[in-house]
């Protein structure tokens, strides 16, 4: 019978080992694949990835006192941290993609490179914040449980200091 | 010696390592191997549908990937920018639809999982091409691409030995892929955490890692998680399971070698990955549901169960069992 009836193309017990020791080759190698080219992307941040092998590197490091940028917006006067400006951005409000755009924004601005800068603004101000909206990205140092104490364990959220590094000023 | 050999000879090498401690029984592999064929026949299938699942779940955010305007395109889908952008990521979606159907039905024909891998790929890299990466498809991803090399005619009920072994193999590389996302997640953790120790500043080693985490990413996304919110103020409570956390992620992919493990290992995952939800909005669900199919459901093996063999297969914690039991301790 040919190979395409319905019989197996290796009948012979040589030639099925020699495919299956193959097939074992070949599994161990991408396995050694994902973990060699999941660990080399550690040189590549922001993501960490040689898409699709990441480093699976989420939560590795423990916040401290770190970076963070803000989106403060405006409307009719009224201003609000990004978060809790739900009823005027939408669901990006509460988006993780919106805040990783904000942070890529903020290290942009705060480094000064234009290229950078503009194509995070845009990803910004295209995908996650409407035009008729003003906002300042607002930049501070901070420990994670010292701001939470501060935002969510008071009445009124009290805001530290922070440095201004750029935004969008239109018509009033 | 050829190179192919010593690298099989390496493979049994690390199996005999890796595996369990009482596989004494001769033959008896062989008789796992049939009994996970079988196990195999059904499972393939089933990842096959659930990846139709998968696409057909993200159908209602296909409006929002159509209006989105301002994209970071992945490799896999930077030639978006060649023609009409939207026409462009429409066709991935359609052609993801139609090859994940294609292969729900057809999982015996390479082109279809070929296709059908091609689909997730495309579609992965477009719904992570909006300026933050997520990792819930990746593993989809990946062992969608190996189960691409099954042998022909992998599911008849009368295939020899080495096509029957061939598929055990390949569903047994598609665990150590899952499973291996997880230890290096564990290897990251505690080379940050050694990186951070010896910086002064707080690690996963400390007792209030877990709250930082939470507290660090429920502000970042406005939210609220009362389970979340509770374990911050109690940052003690949270320790005992960022180390439990710690060792089952560390050690995952030697459960792929240690079939007793299975269970349990896929079990702590599941909840594991339930409990971020529940502190962190944040939610595997494929992840759960390979967790389920992979490691949980269709354990490859059948060792007998008993509580010293599972206590002597634990990484680390069975070595110091075997070392009292040596002693004669327990």
């Amino acid at each position: 019978m040919e190979r395409g009836a319905g019989t197996f193309p290796s009948k012979s017990k040589e030639g099925g080992l020699q495919r299956y020791r193959k097939v074992q080759v070949a599994t161990a190698l991408f396995i050694l694949l994902m973990f060699g080219a999941g660990e080399a992307a550690l040189l590549r941040p922001p993501n960490y990835e040689v898409f699709p092998f990441y480093s699976w590197s989420m939560f590795a490091l423990v916040p401290n006192e770190t970076e963070q940028f803000y989106v403060f917006v405006t409307k009719d006067g009224e201003t609000r941290e990004f978060t809790r400006a739900k009823k005027w951005v939408g669901e990006a409000a509460n988006s993780i993609v919106a805040y990783t755009v904000i942070q890529q924004y903020g290290r942009a601005l705060l480094s000064g490179n234009k290229n950078q800068i503009e194509k995070w603004r845009r990803q910004f101000e295209e995908n996650h914040m409407p035009d008729d909206l003003n906002y300042e990205v607002r930049y501070s140092k901070e420990d994670p449980m010292v701001r939470w104490q501060q935002e969510r364990m008071t009445e009124a959220p009290a805001w530290p200091d922070m440095k201004v590094v750029g935004g969008r000023e239109g018509e009033p | 010696m050829s190179r192919s050999t010593l690298l099989a000879r390496w493979i049994r090498g690390a199996r005999h390592w890796l595996g369990p401690r009482d596989r004494a029984v001769p033959g008896a592999i062989f008789k796992e191997h049939a009994e996970a064929y079988q196990r195999c026949r059904v499972l393939i299938p089933v990842f096959y549908i659930f990846l139709l699942y998968s696409t057909l779940e993200a159908l209602p955010g296909w409006s929002n990937l159509m209006a989105k305007t301002e994209w970071k395109l992945l490799w896999p889908v930077g030639w978006l920018t060649w023609g009409p952008l939207r026409e462009g990521i429409l066709g991935i979606l359609i052609f993801n639809l139609l090859t994940s159907f294609a292969a729900s039905i057809f999982s015996g024909s390479r082109v279809a999982r070929a296709s059908a891998f091609l689909g997730m790929l495309l579609f992965t890299a477009l719904s992570n091409s909006t300026g933050k990466v997520g990792h819930n498809l990746h593993v989809m991803v990946l062992i969608s691409f190996l189960l691409i090399w099954l042998p022909a005619h992998w599911n008849r009920p009368d295939a020899p030995r080495w096509v029957r072994n061939s598929v055990y193999l390949l569903v047994s590389g598609a665990q150590g892929v899952l499973m291996l996302s997880y230890t290096m997640a564990g290897l990251i953790k505690v080379g940050a955490g050694l990186f951070q120790l010896t910086a002064g500043q707080r690690s996963v080693f400390h007792y209030d890692s877990l709250a930082r985490q939470i507290a660090d990413r429920l502000l970042q996304t406005g939210s609220s998680r009362p389970l979340g919110e509770w374990l911050i103020v109690n940052p003690v409570a949270a320790w005992p399971l960022m180390m439990l956390v710690l060792y089952i992620e560390l050690f995952a992919i030697w459960v792929v070698f240690r079939p007793r493990l299975q269970v349990f290992f896929a079990v702590v995952l599941i909840v594991f990955h339930a409990a971020s939800y529940f502190t962190m909005t944040i939610f595997f669900l494929n992840h759960c549901v390979l967790l389920g199919l992979f490691i949980g459901i269709v354990p490859l093996g059948s060792l007998r169960w008993s509580v010293r063999g599972f206590v002597r297969d634990l990484p680390l914690v069975g070595a110091g069992f075997v070392w009292l039991e040596r002693r004669r301790f327990v």
